[in-house]
């Protein structure tokens, strides 16, 4: 392991070398699907592009990372940051199957993996599939491409699978971005996957609890929390959902957290819709009262600090061509992120003969925090704002804070029964 | 042969003499943990807490990565790493040498908090021999936890070094004690780390107490015999020798 976390390093320094790219015009992110062009009843990905060669470093070890001065962390740095030893010693989700929701389809996004993980030298065994859910749930993907959710899909398949390289991937399309057929798909990820990652959402609306039994179904199912700073959004305030917020990671020279403060993009409140889930109480209870208060944790998501992520032709056509484009972030990618370490948790559990994590995700990550475990297992971001501050203990942008993935691995492999 | 036999009973008396008269030197051992593990130590970890102290020769802790600045000196240094709130010990038992006056302790200690928890931190304890260094009260508070500053949030502490700390009153010659790093955290994680600890003891003086003079001057005494003894032995078998070869 010890050894492991230095040949990460070597890697990265050599992978970086590679590195270059056109250079682009535009210094400040965006959102690769605008909120204005999405209708009412259609869901929008959470990803967001900030793209800026020209000041374009390689995080860690950078005092700031802002509008002029973008950084991106490779998945080494990632890995480290969020302490490699656990995700070492799982085996990389081995044996487990994470499902990625999206809407249309990208005939590249396979490839686009492949690029990806030849690039940052990636050997995982996980495999990659896809299906649509027209007519049936395994169906062929849909034909009809979206370049907005194709970057998404890339940004989903590639972080989770940097994280837990051997786990499998089951990619589900949704025939369009209809919250209709988005659930159509979540329905159908559940089925044949261990946690299901989602990395989009929209504005609450009456009676958007009515995939709660879809959410409760037996499967960890993650949403992220938005990139509109202190909004709620569903599906992520379901309280079956755990809703992913977004942080701003810095770190040092040998890739550990410098400085984690809460992201300006991270969604979050209290629900207008959804009453507070007992599990929630004394947590968001003081701020939210008896409303539902989201997100449940949280983890690096500005893309200021975000990835690079490969783009084939499809993508890319509309840029400077195939190749690794930087920087990526968005709550899309904390969510990922957050269904990869699920992943080498449920591994983990699976190695130690307990079965893998159930909808129940919700109770446990509260249960971890209760009392004086809560600074063992969680990396409280107190710092930064989403419109809402970051404080002490739950807040409305980070939530819980950031899972200290050894630590609550302990909690819910070797505790959990 | 024969200056070989007085030579080593020179040798063996002065270094018996030595015992009581010169320096004891270095009385710990792996001080310095460059064994790459705790050997000579012992652990104590109180219950459900999920860590110990562990041997590291890297930049992070062992369990959870947390951030470290690695080892003080050498490749290894000892780190308290958990999971869980709890106490946890790092213990090497040693006996104080007869005759000791002065007994200097030296180590190398940081405590992190890298993550806003705080807890009691890191100590240094003498117990008694036998103590249950999670438990026990100590003997002496070699080292307080409010003496090494707990690190900032992210932010590894650098090594506190102390050194040649006297001891002495705290030791009574010919007794054996506990030496434990005690590292303890109830509302979050930290990390202690140890590094070269040393505890050299010595006479003080070139003049040896009256006390083990006779002792001593009486065992000078009787080896001086034996090695005339063996004198006589080897003459005597020389001259046999010698006797069958004027035959």
């Amino acid at each position: 392991m010890n050894s492991q976390r230095a040949a990460r390093l070597v890697l990265l320094s050599a992978s970086s070398l590679l590195f270059s790219q056109a250079i682009y015009a535009q210094a400040i992110a965006y959102p690769m699907v605008p909120k204005s062009s999405v209708t009412p009843g259609t869901y929008r990905p959470h990803i967001w592009f900030a793209p800026n060669s020209a000041n374009l470093v390689h995080d860690p070890g950078q005092p700031a990372c802002n509008s002029s001065n973008h950084c991106y962390l490779a998945p080494a740095d990632i890995l480290n940051g969020y302490a490699t030893n656990f995700i070492q010693n799982s085996n990389g989700g081995s044996g487990i199957t994470i499902g990625i929701v999206d809407a249309f389809y990208n005939n590249q996004t396979a490839s686009d993996l492949a690029s990806y993980s030849a690039y940052y030298g990636i050997t995982g065994t996980g495999t990659l599939t896809i299906v649509g859910t027209s007519p049936t749930c395994g169906s062929a993907p849909s034909a009809v491409f979206n370049a907005g959710w194709a970057t998404e899909t890339n940004l989903d398949v590639q972080m989770a699978h940097a994280l837990a390289p051997n786990a499998n991937i089951y990619l589900v399309t949704a025939t369009d971005n209809s919250d209709v057929n988005l659930l159509a798909a979540v329905t159908c990820a559940v089925a044949h996957s261990n946690v299901v990652s989602n990395s989009y959402g929209g504005g609450e609306y009456a009676g958007e609890t009515s995939g709660d039994g879809v959410y409760n179904s037996g499967v960890p199912v993650l949403f992220s929390s938005g990139d509109t700073g202190a909004v709620t959004e569903s599906p992520c305030t379901d309280p079956y959902v755990t809703c992913v917020g977004g942080t701003n990671l810095l770190e040092t020279a040998t890739s550990f957290r410098s400085v984690e403060s809460a992201w300006s993009g991270s969604g979050g409140g209290c629900s207008s819709q959804v009453t507070a889930p007992a599990f929630q109480s004394g947590y968001s209870t003081s701020v939210c009262s008896t409303a539902r208060g989201v997100p449940d944790i949280a983890a690096l998501a500005d893309p200021y600090t975000g990835v690079a992520n490969y783009w084939g032709s499809n993508i890319g056509s509309s840029y400077s061509g195939p190749g690794m484009y930087c920087c990526i972030g968005g709550t899309s990618l904390a969510t990922p992120l957050t269904a990869a370490l699920i992943a080498n948790i449920d591994a983990a559990r699976v190695a130690a003969s307990k079965a893998v994590l159930g909808s129940n995700l919700n109770q446990l990550i509260y249960q971890a925090a209760a009392g004086a475990y809560y600074h063992y297992r969680f990396y409280d971001v107190t710092t930064g704002s989403s419109g809402f501050a970051a404080v002490a203990g739950w807040d409305r942008a980070t939530g819980l804070g950031v899972p200290l993935s050894a630590a609550l691995a302990s909690y819910l492999v070797n505790i959990v029964p | 042969m024969k200056s070989t036999r007085r030579t080593s009973v020179i040798v063996f008396s002065c270094i018996f003499l030595l015992a009581f008269t010169a320096n004891a030197g270095q009385i710990l051992n792996n001080g310095g943990f460059e064994s790459g593990n705790l050997t000579g130590w012992v652990t104590a970890d109180s219950a459900a807490s999920y860590g110990s102290f562990y041997a590291d020769n890297q930049l992070y802790t062992p369990l959870n990565d947390n951030a470290t600045v690695g080892p003080q000196a050498g490749s290894w240094y000892a780190v308290s790493d958990a999971y869980a709130p709890g106490t946890h010990a790092l213990t090497q038992t040693f006996t104080d040498p007869l005759g000791t006056t002065s007994a200097l302790l030296s180590f190398s200690i940081f405590v992190n908090d890298l993550f806003g928890g705080g807890g009691t931190g890191g100590e240094v304890l003498l117990f008694a021999n036998g103590a249950n260094p999670l438990s026990a009260t100590p003997i002496a508070t070699l080292w307080g936890p409010t003496d090494t500053a707990e690190s900032s949030l992210n932010v590894p502490n650098a090594w506190v070094t102390v050194t040649n700390m006297n001891i002495t009153a705290d030791l009574t010659a010919g007794t054996t004690y506990e030496l434990s790093f005690l590292e303890s955290d109830s509302t979050g994680p930290i990390n202690v780390g140890v590094d070269s600890v040393s505890l050299v003891t010595s006479s003080g003086s070139s003049t040896p107490e009256p006390s083990m003079l006779i002792p001593t001057a009486l065992l000078a005494a009787f080896f001086a015999y034996r090695a005339r003894g063996f004198k006589r032995q080897s003459g005597g078998a020389s001259s046999v020798n010698s006797f069958g070869g004027n035959r």
